[in-house]
């Protein structure tokens, strides 16, 4: 973005937002149970999480588009459960748009400037600036009066974003803000969002159900599964951090190995593995690697023997597909140099891990 | 039409199912021989009085009349089923509750009744001593045997039209829509004015163009409960029949002629504004 677009660095109206033991039941799925979530002034965070674990209804129960069974939503200080949509000033942006068909897209943006009460209401002049400058940030200037049906899918998006900056919200909320468009426009999009935040400093919170998606632009993830919030944290706690097997296995390709603690020691099959186990743990336990957390090894050597019965270029890396005897496959990352052919039989060494249970 | 003509006149365009010939051909057959010709021999036999005798005709007071209360009423009937119509159409697809497939299906009877039928009951129900008019004739207000009375008949035969033609437009709202409008801070009054009403008017304005074409026509439902007195209650159809009864042809054709007129041209002007609204509002 070039064009700076001075009326949209009012940070005052950004707050914190926090939801305090928050439940709802809809008698099927995308139920909460009990989520307690920080949200700082500012930032940027994903909810992130499979289809049906709830994270949509937590930020329509932000917007006030849905009242929790229980718990509380507070904006700063203020107590914003019972407060009517209407009133929060939030900015809410739907997956499929839902531009106003039938007003154009300076119409669509000015709607909720016009839609106050006449004694708030800005000046039809000053109305104009702003949709003027707002189009400006959203690289849309000259599209005034164009009707939503002449516009393609990115282009849409960003007219519903103005169309959201234009009250300036208190939060912005962006419900699978990406989900709708092609690969290309997405990626646009990602980075002009990421730096539109950069600028206004908009306190901003997105549903996403793509953890690429979710790391390349938040802050901050929170991860939702089945109703409950399963961590919290930065781009990096949550990747080489993960606290639940969930965020572990949501976050990546992990195979995972049961092996054993003695005396302080983790093993598998007898052999040492050069991770060290939580203190509080033994016997039986659960050791969950990433592709990269391995190493091939010759037949016959290393922790796991195994049959490579897939071989794939990513990038500048080899993925190699190893089944077990057990017929477990695991995913190595190896260097594309590599030599190796299909139905080889090798060996499995492990290098890092995470231990739980 | 041979195949060399179509492709020459650019008809034909290439198409997944065959059949223009066929379709056009039953399309042209049909209208003619069951639209056309009647309205040409109309005319024909209409044209039989010359201009001076069509204009003498319509400018006679008894006709002229008829033809004022015929056309106003109907356009008051229309506008008033089309606002009852999209309050009937609107219950039935937003909310749910205990006999509500009942109720829609209640709200065809009016097309599928005898209108003489309709007639009787309407007439038997706002009479001085019926269950509504009674009440209302205490109130002052006199229904039947007055122009108020075909006004409720047209009401009630112009409704189902103006219910059906919106209903799917309805059920086809977009939530995300009102959603939206309320995070934008837009009252209730608001959003049902600028976000749902709009893209629904073309659909309404079909809906009251159904309304008003059926209810100029509409005869038998009227007569019962008009009174039909000359110059205040008396339809033009009415007058139509009673100039055949008279076995004055002429006369009756030519009051035909003049209604089929201002029916064209009415049903014109709805569907240039149709097609105005559908260009602003979308066609949606």
């Amino acid at each position: 973005m070039s064009s700076p677009a001075e009326p949209l660095t009012e940070k005052a109206g950004n707050v914190d937002i926090r939801i305090v033991d928050v439940a709802k039941e809809f008698g099927d799925e995308a139920a909460l149970y009990g989520v307690s979530l920080h949200i700082r002034a500012g930032e940027l965070l994903a909810l992130l999480g499979p289809s049906g674990s709830g994270k949509t209804t937590l930020l329509r129960i932000i917007a006030g588009l849905e009242v929790p069974d229980r718990g509380q939503v507070f904006f700063g200080e203020q107590d914003a459960t019972s407060l009517p949509v209407q009133q929060r000033r939030v900015g809410f942006v739907f997956q499929h748009y839902a531009l106003f068909r039938h007003l154009n897209v300076a119409d669509n943006i000015a709607y909720g400037l016009r839609a106050r009460p006449r004694g708030s209401r800005p000046a039809e002049k000053d109305i104009r600036r702003r949709v003027s400058d707002l189009l400006d940030l959203v690289q849309l200037s000259g599209y005034e009066r164009r009707f939503p049906g002449n516009l393609s899918g990115g282009q849409c998006q960003r007219v519903a974003l103005a169309r959201a900056l234009a009250v300036e919200p208190r939060v912005l909320l962006l419900d699978e803000p990406f989900g709708a468009l092609d690969a290309k426009v997405r990626k646009d999009l990602r980075g002009w969002i990421r730096q539109l935040h950069q600028r206004t400093g908009q306190t901003t919170i997105f549903v996403t159900h793509d953890q690429d998606e979710a790391l390349e632009l938040a802050d901050r993830v929170a991860i939702l599964n089945d109703g409950r919030l399963e961590q919290v944290g930065s781009v990096d706690d949550v990747q080489d951090r993960p606290e639940t097997p969930f965020v572990m296995a949501f976050l990546g390709d992990v195979s995972h190995f049961i092996a054993e603690v003695v005396d302080n020691q983790l093993l598998i099959q007898g052999r040492p593995v050069p991770v060290d186990p939580p203190a509080d743990l033994s016997g039986k336990v659960r050791l969950y690697c990433r592709p990269w957390d391995l190493r091939l090894a010759p037949a016959g050597e290393g922790h796991i023997a195994g049959v490579v019965t897939g071989i794939r270029r990513v990038g500048s890396l080899r993925r190699v597909e190893v089944t077990s005897p057990a017929d477990t496959k695991i995913e190595v990352e190896v260097p594309a140099a590599t030599d190796l052919r299909i139905g080889q039989d090798i060996g499995l060494e492990i290098v890092r891990g995470r231990v739980t249970e | 039409m041979s195949k060399a003509l179509a492709v020459k006149l650019r008809l034909k365009q290439p198409s997944v199912i065959p059949g223009f010939g066929l379709t056009l051909g039953y399309t042209l057959t049909y209208l003619s021989l069951i639209v056309l010709l009647p309205l040409a021999v109309l005319l024909i036999r209409a044209s039989e009085a010359g201009l001076s005798g069509i204009l003498a005709a319509a400018t006679e007071p008894r006709v002229a009349a008829a033809l004022w209360v015929s056309f106003g009423i109907s356009l008051l009937a229309a506008l008033v089923a089309s606002l009852f119509g999209l309050l009937v159409a609107w219950v039935l697809t937003r909310y749910d509750f205990p006999g509500r497939d009942l109720v829609g299906a209640m709200v065809d009877l009016p097309i599928a009744l005898p209108t003489a039928v309709a007639g009787i009951a309407l007439a038997a129900l706002y009479a001085p001593n019926g269950w509504i008019g009674g009440p209302l004739e205490r109130l002052g207000i006199t229904v039947t045997y007055t122009p108020l009375g075909i006004f409720v008949a047209l009401v009630f035969i112009g409704l189902p039209f103006t219910v059906r033609t919106v209903e799917p437009l309805i059920a086809e709202i977009d939530r995300d829509q009102e959603e939206v409008s309320a995070t934008l801070g837009a009252s209730r009054v608001k959003t049902l004015w600028s976000v749902m009403l709009p893209p629904l008017l073309p659909a309404m304005l079909t809906g009251f163009a159904l309304a008003f074409a059926r209810a100029v026509g509409e005869y038998g439902s009227v007569i019962f409960i008009a009174g039909n007195l000359p110059y205040v209650s008396e339809i033009a159809p009415l007058l139509i029949v009673i100039k055949l009864s008279e076995f004055d042809y002429t006369g009756a054709i030519v009051i035909a002629t003049i209604m089929l007129a201002i029916s064209f041209l009415a049903l014109l002007a709805i569907n240039l504004v149709q097609a105005w609204s559908r260009r602003r509002f979308g066609d949606v």
